[in-house]
């Protein structure tokens, strides 16, 4: 969704060159708080603000080279996330790049299926159809939050960024600098994870 | 035919619609038969639904945007 306030690219760019400070202002209003976002998912919560300011710098650093192929706002956010998956690289024990992205595991849970293909384990039936009748007086929203924590960062990412922000896929793959049909793979997977950790709880609620 | 195995590997192709015709078809058929599997798909529906309402990212007061601010002009990270 567009900001009202903050200028068009076209505008907006050039006053930020020229070291504005409305313009400066006005960018960091607009995208700061999805910077902050698209860092937690990748980082976790604990260093998001501190990728985020480091990222501005870069961002300033970076914009008299910018070539204007994706938005600003794109362009931004894929500094972000690269600056975001450097720290986890540097912090991480886990060197494995699959383990990463969540790309290396199976597609879905493939214990739920005898070698025929045929459910051992189907999902339960849930209490409500709603989301709103689900979410109503219970832990749901809890259970949902640990599920996403739980994720490989990337999967992460790209589950939080299709469909909390409502980004399209080829924004997220820029951004991200993943493939579409890995985005899709991670995309599902991340979904699936999601909806297994629900169907736990609702089964565990009867 | 496509196992259930196979239609919870296509659930979110599905949803989608980026399936081709006649696998597509397939799929239908089979959720059509196949209790299991389209309690698969209305969850993993109302999963993405449920996301849709999770928390969004919050907007940034004034002071931070001085703060931030601050750190590009001086290019410096903050001292926490």
């Amino acid at each position: 969704m567009p900001n009202p306030q903050l200028p068009d690219d076209e505008d907006l760019i050039p006053k930020l060159l020229e070291k504005d400070e409305a313009a400066y202002r006005a960018v960091v209003k607009a995208y700061h708080g999805i910077m902050v976002y698209v860092a937690k998912s990748i980082v976790g919560d604990a260093i998001a603000d501190e990728v985020a300011q480091e990222s501005w710098v870069s961002v300033m650093r970076a914009l008299p080279k910018f070539e204007r192929r994706s938005s600003l706002k794109t362009w931004i956010l894929r500094i972000v996330s690269n600056t975001a998956k450097s720290r986890l690289r540097h912090e991480s024990r886990t060197v494995n790049v699959d383990d990463f992205e969540g790309l290396g595991e199976p597609m879905v849970n493939s214990a739920k299926f005898n070698d025929k293909g045929h459910w051992t384990s189907p999902p339960s039936v849930w209490h409500g159809d709603s989301p709103e009748s689900l979410l109503a007086g219970t832990q749901l929203q809890t259970v949902i939050d640990k599920a996403l924590n739980d994720l490989p960062p990337i999967q992460r990412s790209v589950v939080t960024l299709r469909d909390i922000q409502g980004l399209d896929m080829d924004a997220i793959c820029k951004i991200l600098d993943v493939s579409e049909s890995n985005a899709r793979v991670l995309l599902h997977r991340g979904r699936s994870q999601v909806r297994e950790s629900i169907d736990e709880y609702q089964k565990a609620l009867d | 035919m496509l196992s259930c195995k196979d239609i919870t590997e296509n659930a979110n192709k599905y949803l989608e619609k980026d399936l081709p015709f006649f696998v597509r078809l397939k799929v239908k058929m089979h959720l059509k038969m196949c209790i299991h599997c389209q309690r698969y798909v209305e969850q993993l529906q109302t999963t993405i639904q449920l996301l849709g309402k999770m928390k969004q990212p919050v907007d940034t007061d004034d002071t931070t945007v001085d703060d931030i601010v601050n750190i590009i002009k001086t290019g410096n990270k903050k001292e926490t």
